[in-house]
């Protein structure tokens, strides 16, 4: 609770780093849209090199990308292997018979079990999972004494296994492309180049003035509530409140007596800045001047170009 | 129409609130299933309660965009829009049932419900879209997308109705002002 990061921005020199937010945001929008107009398995593969390039020359670690996935690796992992199992176009490549016998089925539920038990003592999670996968097929395959429900084959068809591999490339493109302009990016440089981004909007009389604002003062604020959350946890600890314990219901009381101070702290907050703003003039809706000042770059051109350059490729690639 | 400087303040605040507690206290820490049980929509429907339907939907969209730009990941084209922008903004449908009666817990309660109920139905047809782009023919994808959006969705509205009903009377005094 102490240290809690929120966002992922990272400090450092990198190219992407210098970049003006704006070209980031343009570059986030136009590099998705390419990726989801690719259909060919060579230009995935393709678009996977130029991420790799791409982070080499960022200096951003990938180690940092597989961080940044490992929420959706669940996911992931459930569609790679609905894949392999479902689909059945293409030439079939492996085949491999199952029992589901009495015998296998304890043996699953076994190895289940063990897996369970033991993967918070294992350092490398996924690793861990495919080798208990391993381990469940082998079983399945080979112990058929016992009597046997019924029993199936596994295969694994080109297609299937081709489609499995596009989708996981496809993700992890997708979540290396966010990664990089989160953690190259602060945040509040991205509510700057948001607010220019979001110009046209402003034909729908959509305030964008007023989004802005508001984003700027929720990141201002953010840090700010964690440290007052904190204040509130240890005056309710020192009155006998303890967070890291208790079942559901305790838990529930817990966070009651935490949250009822944190939204009264946060309607006293927002009463004095919005004093203090209106002391210093503020008037919302009225045209303001700016601190912070965004310039485009040679390296923004360059690369707005090149990110063009791609989104065109992509969808001509789509398109013949 | 502009906003007072209050009213600015405020949403901002609230949306600040809602980071907090969707990045630092996760009740249930790392679901594997990515989706995380939380009590993030209750600052957003206080906000609609507040503010009215209008502002309270601009709030949850900024929350939305503000969630994307701290940790998003959109792994469809239209997830950015149902998962973050939609979904966050339809808490703010909450406001309908805080307009038949702001003085009992009841109606209170009942637009939290339904807030979530409509959040949960804009994640499941999220769900469609991605599985539909995902999965092999065939595959029963509505079903998947219910169940999977439910085992978080569901303990996430459930927590949310309670902890609101729980200090709704305490903080009535503060959201009337």
């Amino acid at each position: 609770m102490n240290n809690v990061v929120i966002g992922r921005y990272l400090p450092g020199n990198g190219v992407l780093h210098r970049m003006d937010p704006r070209t980031k945001l343009l570059g986030l929008v136009f590099l998705l849209a390419s990726v989801f107009l690719i259909d060919r398995f060579f230009h995935m593969l393709l678009a996977l090199g130029l991420i790799i390039v791409l982070l080499l020359v960022s200096r951003i670690s990938p180690k940092r990308v597989y961080l940044g996935m490992r929420p959706i690796l669940f996911l992931l992992l459930f569609t790679f292997i609905f894949q392999i199992a479902f689909n059945e176009e293409g030439d079939l490549l492996w085949s491999l018979p199952l029992n589901w016998s009495l015998s296998s089925l304890a043996a699953v539920v076994a190895i289940v079990f063990l897996w369970g038990f033991t993967r918070r003592y294992v350092r490398f999670s996924l690793l861990y999972f495919l080798l208990g996968a391993a381990a469940v097929l082998t079983a399945l395959a080979n112990l058929d004494y016992g009597y046997t429900l019924t029993t199936g084959t596994l295969e694994v068809y080109e297609d299937g296994l081709q489609s499995a591999f596009f989708i996981m490339f496809r993700l992890i493109v997708i979540v290396a492309i966010s990664t990089m302009v989160t953690m190259s990016t602060k945040p509040t440089d991205l509510n700057l180049g948001l607010e220019y981004i979001l110009k046209p909007f402003k034909i729908l009389r959509v305030n964008t003035e007023e989004i802005a604002m508001i984003i700027a003062i929720s990141l201002r604020y953010i840090p700010t509530l964690l440290d007052e959350a904190n204040k509130i946890m240890l005056a309710q600890a020192s009155r006998g409140v303890d967070f890291k314990e208790g079942r559901l219901k305790e838990k529930v009381t817990q966070i009651v007596s935490l949250l009822v101070p944190m939204f009264i702290i946060s309607f006293q907050r927002s009463d004095d800045l919005a004093n203090a703003m209106e002391a210093r003039s503020f008037v919302p809706g009225a045209p303001r001047t700016k601190l912070h000042v965004l310039i485009w770059r040679r390296l923004d051109y360059v690369a707005l170009v090149v990110i063009f350059a791609l989104f065109l490729a992509s969808l001509g690639a789509r398109l013949v | 129409m502009n906003p007072t400087s209050r009213q600015l303040t405020e949403t901002a605040l609230l949306i600040a609130v809602a980071v907090v507690i969707e990045f630092a206290f996760r009740i249930l820490p790392r679901q594997p299933q990515g989706g995380s049980i939380d009590i993030t929509m209750l600052p957003l429907i206080i906000l609609a309660y507040r503010q009215g339907f209008l502002r309270g939907l601009l709030g949850g969209m900024i929350f939305g965009v503000l969630n994307f730009l701290l940790s998003g990941l959109a792994l469809h084209w239209g997830s950015f829009f149902l998962d973050y922008l939609l979904a966050f903004g339809a808490l703010a449908s909450a406001a309908w049932f805080f307009r038949m009666g702001r003085e009992s817990a009841v109606y209170f309660g009942l637009g939290i419900l339904a807030a979530g109920i409509l959040r949960f139905a804009l994640h499941v047809v999220s769900g469609v879209v991605f599985f539909g782009e995902y999965a092999p023919e065939g595959t029963p994808v509505l079903e998947y997308s219910l169940t999977y959006n439910f085992t978080y969705m569901g303990p996430s509205i459930a927590l949310t109705l309670v902890i609101g009903l729980l200090i709704f009377d305490r903080l009535k005094p503060l959201l009337d002002r």
